[in-house]
C-alpha cells in the first residue's frame, strides 16, 4: 500500500492504494466519483479522460503514484458554483450525446483542448477529439457544441 | 410475464385512478375499453375480470393518476439514449395537459413494470410512447366527464390545464388527483390508432437525462455500489466455434494474487472474484487453463462454407415465372455481394450487479439491458430459482444497439454469486466484450440476377440470400417476374441482433445491384429508380434528397454521388444520397456529405430524433467502410478496440436530414432508430462507383479493396 496526495477538483486529497492501481479505479471505487467511466482499459476510447495538470489523459493508463503532487480535474469538478460550465451547457443545447456514457470523457478532452486553442476550426476540433469514441455517433453535434462553447468562453474571457 | 402485484396493488390503492392499456395486432382484439375490478373487490360470480387476471397474464402498460395530480407511468422498457424517457414524458404531459414536471416514468423495474418486450430503438415510439399518448387522451375524456358530474358543469364548458379542471367560471375547479375512480380501466388500443395526431406538438426539448449526463451524475449500473460488493469476471475463451472444451482449470496461481478472493469453474465459464477490478484482471490472466483446440481448419472461407451448407429456408417472393423469363431474356445482369462480421462494441462493456438473497430473501440484480424481464428469466433459469424470487432493475444503458437484450453477463454473474456467496459487480473486460459469446453479425451472400426491357423497366429477377433473413427486399421495386429465396445454414457462432438487423446486408446488395444494372444499360441511376420503384412515396423522398445534395451538378473528377432507398419495418421509408471523395493514390475514401429524407409519420421530438438519425449515418459509415471482426476457423480473434475500427470524429461528414410525410398511411409516429442507417451503406458503394467506375462487392469497402479495384480498371 502507498499513500498518494494530490489536488482533486480543487481540494487536497490523500488516498491509500496498491502501487500501480490506475487512477480510474481510485476515482471510481475509492472516491466514488463515477463520472469518469471505464470503457476499454487501453486508451482506445477516451471514456476515462480526466485532466492532469491541465492535460487530457486517459486515467485508465495513469498509475496512482504518478498523481503525487499533481492537479486532477474530473467531470464532477467542471461545473462552477453558478451552474453548468459553458461546455456542459453547449453539450445540452446541441444534443451532443446518445447514451451519454462517453460524454464526461468528451467534455474533459474538449476542456483541455479549448484551453490550448480557444478559437479552433472544425478541422482542428476533429483532430484534437479523434481519440475519443462516441459509439452512438453524436460527433456532428459534439463538434457543434465545442464550437459554440468556444465562442461563449471567448466572450466570457473578453 | 407476471410482475409483483403486491407492490403494484399497494401503489394502486393509493392512486386516484389506475389505467392500463394494451396494444395488440391480433384481429380478435378490437379497439375497446374494459372495466376491471380491483382484486379486493373479488367476487366469484362476477363476470368482470379482476386486476389479478390482467396483471398476471397480459402485457398491460400501466399509469397512475396520483392524489397530488401527478402521473406515474410504468414500462418494462429501458433508456438506451434514444430518448424514450424524453418523448414519453412529453406524450403523457400533452395527452393529460399536465406540466412535464408532473410526469414520472418508471422504466425497466421487473417488480413494478410489465413485460413489454425488448427495447429496440425502432419500436419504442410506436409500441409504447404513442399508445401512452392515445390512452392519455381517453383518460382525459374520462376525467372531464367525472369533473362535469362533480362540478355540475357541462363537459363542453370544462378546460383542463396543469392537473386542474376548470369551469368557465374559474372559481369552480377540481384537481385531477381529487377525482377518485374505484375501478381500473383497461383500454385496448389497435396499432395505427392515430387519435390526436394533429394536436400533438413537438416540445422541442433535448434528452431529459441531459443535465445528469453532462455533469457525470447519471448512474449506469457500474456506477452503483452495494454493500459488501466485490468484482466478478470471466476468463476469456480463446476458441469459440463449436466444441469449446477445457480440462479442469488450475486456480493456484490466481488465488495467490493479492485481492483475488475466489475462482470457480461454472460449466463453460470460468469465474474469478476479486476485491478490485485490477486484481480481477490479474486473477483472470493467472488462471491456467488447458484449452482443447477444436479440430477444425484454421482457415476460414465463409463464402464457400455458406454456399456449400446453405439450405432453402423460405421463399420470400415468387411472382410470375422468374426462372423462365430470365432464361428467355437477351441480357441478364448477374452479381454477387458479400458482407462481413461486425459487432456492437458499446463503450459500456456488459455489466451487472447481483446481490444474492439470504434464506428467504429475494435476489436483486441491477442490469444494463434492453430487456430486464428477459434478464430475470435467464437468471432464474441459471440459479434455479422461481421468477418471483428475483427482482431486476434496469439502469440506463451505456450503448445497446441490439447487444444488450439477452446479454449473458447478468446470469453468469448470478451463477458466480451463487457459487461463491459474494454480492458481485460482474463486468466484462474488452476482450470478453468482443469474444465471450462469439456474437456477431452474419456474413451474407447475395446472388442477384436481373433482366430489363429496352426502356429500362425491370422484367425479371431472381435473388438468393444466403445466411440472414433478407429483410426489405421484396417490397421496393416493381418487377412482374420475381423470385426471392432465403437460405440458411447451421452457424458456428451466435447471430447477433445489431442495429439495422438484416436490412443492412440485403439492401446493400439490392441497392448496389440496381445501381449497377442502371449503369450497365446506360441509364441514370436516379431515373432508373424513379421508373422502377413501386411506391410513389419513395420517388418523392429520392427527389427531395437529390435536390438537397445537388444531384446532377458538375463534380470534380475524384468525387461521386450515390443513392439508395429503403422500406423498413412498418413502412418507415427513406432515401439517402451520399457524396464521396476518392484518393486515387491511396485508395482512401472520404464520405463528405449525406442527405437523407425520411417518412416516419409524425416526428414526436425533432431534436432527439435527428440525433438518432445522425447516429445511424455514422453507423452506416462504420459498417460500410471501417468495422470488421477478425475471424478464423476457431472464432473471433479481435480482442482490442485498437483492432476494431469504429467511426471516429475524422469520419464525420456533413449531414442534412429532411422529414416528409408522403406515405398514404399517414398517422402516428413510426420507428427511426435503425432505418436511416440502411440506405446509406449502399449509397456509399454507389457513390464510389460513380466517382471511380469501380464496383466494390465485398464489405467493408476498405482502402485496400479500393486500391485493388482501381488497379484492375
Amino acid at each position: 500500500m502507498i499513500e498518494v496526495t494530490f489536488k482533486l477538483n480543487n481540494k487536497q486529497v490523500s488516498v491509500k492504494s496498491e502501487e500501480g492501481e490506475m487512477l480510474t479505479w481510485v476515482l471510481r471505487d475509492q472516491l466514488r466519483l463515477t463520472g469518469t467511466k471505464w470503457g476499454c482499459g487501453e486508451a482506445a476510447c477516451g471514456a476515462c479522460t480526466v485532466l492532469m495538470d491541465g492535460d487530457a489523459v486517459p486515467s485508465c493508463q495513469i498509475p496512482i503514484e504518478m498523481c503525487e503532487g499533481s492537479e486532477i480535474l474530473t467531470i464532477e469538478g467542471v461545473a462552477g458554483p453558478d451552474g453548468m460550465h459553458p461546455l456542459q451547457q453547449a453539450f445540452l443545447d446541441y444534443d451532443a450525446y446518445g447514451c451519454g456514457f462517453c460524454t464526461p470523457g468528451m467534455i474533459m478532452k474538449a476542456l483541455a483542448f479549448l484551453d490550448q486553442n480557444p478559437d479552433p476550426s472544425r478541422e482542428e476540433i476533429i483532430a484534437a477529439m479523434n481519440d475519443n469514441v462516441c459509439r452512438c455517433g453524436a460527433y456532428n453535434n459534439i463538434i457543434k457544441a465545442i464550437e459554440a462553447a468556444a465562442k461563449e468562453m471567448r466572450k466570457v474571457k473578453a | 410475464m407476471s410482475f409483483d402485484r403486491r407492490d403494484f396493488l399497494k401503489a394502486c390503492g393509493a392512486a386516484s385512478m389506475v389505467v392500463g392499456f394494451t396494444v395488440s395486432c391480433s384481429d380478435e382484439v378490437q379497439e375497446s375499453e374494459e372495466i376491471v375490478k380491483p382484486v379486493h373487490d373479488a367476487d366469484e360470480d362476477d363476470d368482470v375480470r379482476h386486476s389479478d387476471d390482467v396483471l398476471d397474464h397480459e402485457k398491460v402498460q400501466w399509469m397512475l393518476i396520483n392524489p397530488d395530480s401527478t402521473a406515474t407511468a410504468f414500462t418494462g422498457r429501458t433508456e438506451l439514449g434514444q430518448g424514450s424517457k424524453t418523448v414519453m414524458t412529453s406524450a403523457i404531459a400533452q395527452g393529460l395537459k399536465l406540466n412535464r414536471k408532473s410526469v414520472e416514468i418508471v422504466l425497466g423495474d421487473t417488480d413494478r413494470c410489465p413485460d413489454n418486450g425488448p427495447t429496440s430503438g425502432s419500436s419504442m415510439t410506436i409500441n409504447v410512447v404513442w399508445p401512452f399518448y392515445v390512452a392519455c387522451q381517453k383518460i382525459r375524456e374520462r376525467l372531464l366527464k367525472r369533473a362535469s358530474e362533480e362540478l355540475g358543469v357541462s363537459k363542453n364548458e370544462l378546460t383542463i390545464q396543469e392537473g386542474r379542471i376548470f369551469g368557465h367560471d374559474a372559481s369552480r375547479s377540481v384537481a385531477i388527483g381529487e377525482l377518485k375512480f374505484d375501478d381500473i380501466i383497461i383500454y385496448h388500443i389497435r396499432p395505427g390508432n392515430d387519435q390526436g395526431v394533429d394536436d400533438y406538438k413537438d416540445p422541442g426539448i433535448g434528452n431529459v437525462l441531459g443535465p445528469d449526463i453532462v455533469t457525470g451524475k447519471l448512474k449506469y449500473v457500474g456506477d452503483l455500489f452495494i454493500e459488501n460488493m466485490q468484482y466478478g469476471g470471466f476468463v476469456p475463451h480463446p476458441y469459440h466455434f463449436r466444441g469449446l472444451k477445457f480440462d479442469r482449470p488450475n486456480f493456484r496461481k490466481a488465488k495467490r494474487i493479492p485481492g483475488v478472493l475466489d475462482a470457480k469453474r461454472m460449466g463453460r465459464q470460468i469465474g474469478v472474484v476479486a476485491n478490485s477490478f485490477s486484481a480481477l484482471q490479474k486473477g483472470l490472466k493467472a488462471v491456467e487453463v488447458n484449452w482443447k483446440k477444436p479440430r477444425r481448419p484454421q482457415e476460414y472461407k465463409p463464402e464457400q462454407e455458406i454456399r456449400k451448407a446453405a439450405k432453402l429456408d423460405m421463399v420470400i417472393q415468387d411472382r410470375g415465372n422468374a426462372v423462365e423469363e430470365l432464361k428467355k431474356a437477351k441480357q441478364v445482369f448477374s452479381e454477387t455481394y458479400v458482407t462481413h462480421h461486425t459487432t456492437h462494441c458499446p463503450i459500456e462493456t456488459d455489466t451487472a450487479i447481483v446481490q444474492p438473497g439470504e434464506g428467504d430473501e429475494r435476489w436483486q440484480a441491477w442490469v444494463s439491458s434492453q430487456y430486464p424481464h428477459m434478464q430475470r428469466e435467464k437468471v432464474a433459469d441459471k440459479i434455479e430459482k422461481p421468477l418471483e424470487d428475483i427482482h431486476v432493475i434496469g439502469m440506463p444503458v451505456g450503448g445497446g444497439y441490439g447487444g444488450k437484450i439477452s446479454n449473458p453477463v447478468t446470469r453468469d454473474t448470478a451463477l458466480l454469486a451463487q457459487k461463491t456467496g459474494y454480492t458481485l459487480k460482474g463486468i466484462y473486460n474488452r476482450q470478453n466484450q468482443f469474444q465471450q459469446y462469439c456474437r456477431m453479425k452474419d456474413i451474407v451472400v447475395l446472388d442477384l440476377k436481373t433482366a430489363v426491357d429496352a426502356s429500362g423497366n425491370l422484367t425479371a429477377r431472381k435473388i438468393d440470400i444466403m445466411q440472414d433473413s433478407g429483410h426489405g427486399i421484396g417490397k421496393l421495386y416493381k418487377c412482374p417476374h420475381s423470385q426471392v429465396k432465403h437460405y440458411r445454414m447451421r452457424s458456428n457462432h451466435l447471430r447477433a441482433v445489431i442495429r439495422g438487423t438484416s436490412y443492412v446486408q440485403s439492401i446493400f446488395g439490392l441497392e448496389c445491384h440496381m445501381d449497377e444494372v442502371a449503369r450497365q444499360i446506360g441509364m441514370d441511376p436516379l431515373e432508373f429508380r424513379l421508373k422502377n420503384l413501386d411506391y410513389d412515396a419513395h420517388r418523392k423522398l429520392l427527389q427531395n434528397s437529390a435536390e438537397k445534395i445537388g444531384y446532377g451538378k458538375n463534380l470534380p473528377a475524384d468525387r461521386g454521388i450515390g443513392m439508395a432507398v429503403v422500406n423498413h419495418g412498418s413502412d418507415e421509408l427513406g432515401a439517402a444520397f451520399v457524396q464521396v471523395r476518392v484518393d486515387g493514390k491511396s485508395g482512401e475514401v472520404t464520405v463528405e456529405k449525406i442527405c437523407g429524407t425520411f417518412d416516419i409519420g409524425l416526428v414526436m421530438n425533432q431534436r432527439t430524433c435527428r440525433m438518432g438519425i445522425e447516429g445511424c449515418f455514422i453507423w452506416a459509415i462504420g459498417f460500410a467502410m471501417l468495422e470488421e471482426l477478425e475471424v478464423d476457423g476457431y472464432g473471433i480473434k479481435t480482442t482490442s478496440m485498437w483492432d476494431y475500427n469504429v467511426p471516429r470524429f475524422e469520419h464525420t461528414p456533413a449531414m442534412e436530414i429532411d422529414f416528409m410525410q408522403v406515405h398514404p398511411r399517414y398517422g402516428g409516429p413510426r420507428g427511426v432508430g435503425e432505418m436511416p442507417m440502411v440506405p446509406v451503406i449502399a449509397a456509399i458503394g454507389n457513390a464510389i462507383r460513380d466517382a471511380t467506375g469501380v464496383r466494390l462487392r465485398q464489405l467493408p469497402l476498405t482502402k485496400e479493396r479500393m486500391l485493388a479495384g482501381l488497379k484492375n480498371t
